[in-house]
């Protein structure tokens, strides 16, 4: 065969083990070490993949430049995430070995500084996340929660009012409580509410006629 | 145990001595060391800001220290060590920079004040680069057509702009910005 000119079967055989045992012991070294805000890569998280990638080359091909080595460690690469995946959604519980479960940052306004030092969050990092969600700071969410994607969720507190924004919702317009008479009637005064129930109204009459 | 089977396994884990393991480490550190301050001495510390060149420039990189941190070492046990110094050696710098602000002011950047209570703030957009409309641009993404609704805009260390509306939760952190020392 052309593609196993110059390297024996065997010797890609080995190459293939060899690539199963990097790629398993790298799924325990991240699990172990690594960051777990993926999400939130800096610099030198990505300089540092981008080594680590090309540090544990010649484990896996051995230095052989083959064609056939090159398909049999990426095929072992790709069949082995693939495996993984699987397992992943078929076991919760092995899920939350392998992925982490989501970790509660700050709750009410309190930040745990505890998670975040164990989670490698800088609170400078929590502070961005807040605002990137509008929040000026982690004193303003509710919740802060460290998800499994590595992306930091956040849920605001209630809006305060010092603005001079008004803080009821504009009154609902005469038009809403005509169209649909009965079903309006205890729906929330607010127009988008309303909205939503004349459109449902309109459909249902439609319906029966 | 079968005569084949023994070979197999001895090819598969192989290793290098302990000396040159210990070669390798310490290589693989020394690399990873030159790595942070080499791409810290570039400048460009915004990932969100990175164009494709820098992504390829950071992947050659990769393969540019590749044969210093391994020493062409075909074996599976160089590899696992150079991995495994690799991901303590990163581990150990984001405990260090999760735990010091200052470290991670110095390593990672500030996040900047570009808009404070609606006024623009002119000299930390002219030094950041950002443009008027790139800022614009911000407060569209956000759902706001004009900065009298605005009550800060920040540029995050990620390269993204954070815009908070007013009528938020105020509170007392504004003092992480820089620029606000300003007048």
């Amino acid at each position: 065969m052309i593609a196993l000119a110059g390297v024996s079967a065997h010797r890609v055989e080995v190459q293939a083990i060899k690539t199963l045992i990097v790629m398993v012991l790298l799924v325990i070294g991240f699990r172990v070490l690594g960051k777990r805000e993926a999400a939130q890569l800096n610099l030198y998280d990505l300089a540092m993949l981008m080594a680590l990638a090309n540090a544990v080359q010649n484990a896996m091909t051995g230095g052989l430049g083959n064609l056939s080595v090159g398909l049999a460690t990426s095929s072992t690469l790709i069949v082995t995430t693939f495996v993984l995946t699987r397992l992943i959604v078929r076991r919760p519980g092995l899920e939350r070995g392998l992925v982490g479960s989501p970790v509660l940052l700050v709750h009410d306004g309190r930040v745990l500084t505890q998670r975040l030092r164990r989670n490698l969050v800088s609170p400078g990092e929590l502070d961005e996340a807040c605002r990137q969600h509008g929040v000026e700071g982690a004193g303003g969410c509710s919740l802060a929660v460290l998800e499994v994607d590595g992306t930091i969720s956040i849920v605001p507190r209630a809006v305060t009012k010092d603005d001079g924004r008004p803080a009821t919702p504009p009154p609902a317009g005469p038009a809403v409580s005509t169209a649909v008479p009965t079903p309006t009637a205890t729906a929330p005064r607010r127009s988008g509410a309303s909205w939503r129930a004349r459109r449902a109204g309109r459909g249902r009459r439609r319906g029966q006629g | 145990m079968p005569d084949g089977a023994e070979v197999v396994l001895h090819q598969v884990f192989d290793h290098p001595s302990w000396h040159g393991s210990g070669v390798i480490a310490l290589k693989t550190l020394v690399v990873y060391a030159f790595l942070v301050l080499g791409l810290r001495l570039l400048g460009k510390r915004e990932l969100g800001q990175m164009s494709i060149y820098d992504v390829v420039l950071i992947i050659i990189l990769g393969n540019a220290v590749q044969n210093a941190m391994i020493n062409n070492d075909n074996t599976l046990g160089g590899g696992v060590v150079a991995a495994t110094v690799l991901l303590a050696a990163n581990r150990l710098l984001n405990v260090v920079l999760s735990r010091s602000a200052r470290a991670e002011r110095l390593l990672v950047g500030e996040p900047v004040l570009l808009v404070s209570d609606g006024h623009i703030l002119a000299e930390p957009m002219r030094r950041q680069g950002v443009t008027r409309e790139q800022l614009d641009a911000a407060l569209r993404e956000h759902g706001l057509d004009g900065l009298d609704t605005v009550h800060s805009v920040i540029l995050e260390v990620d390269g993204t702009m954070s815009v908070i509306p007013r009528g938020t939760a105020v509170l007392r952190t504004r003092r992480h910005y820089r620029g606000l020392r300003l007048p």
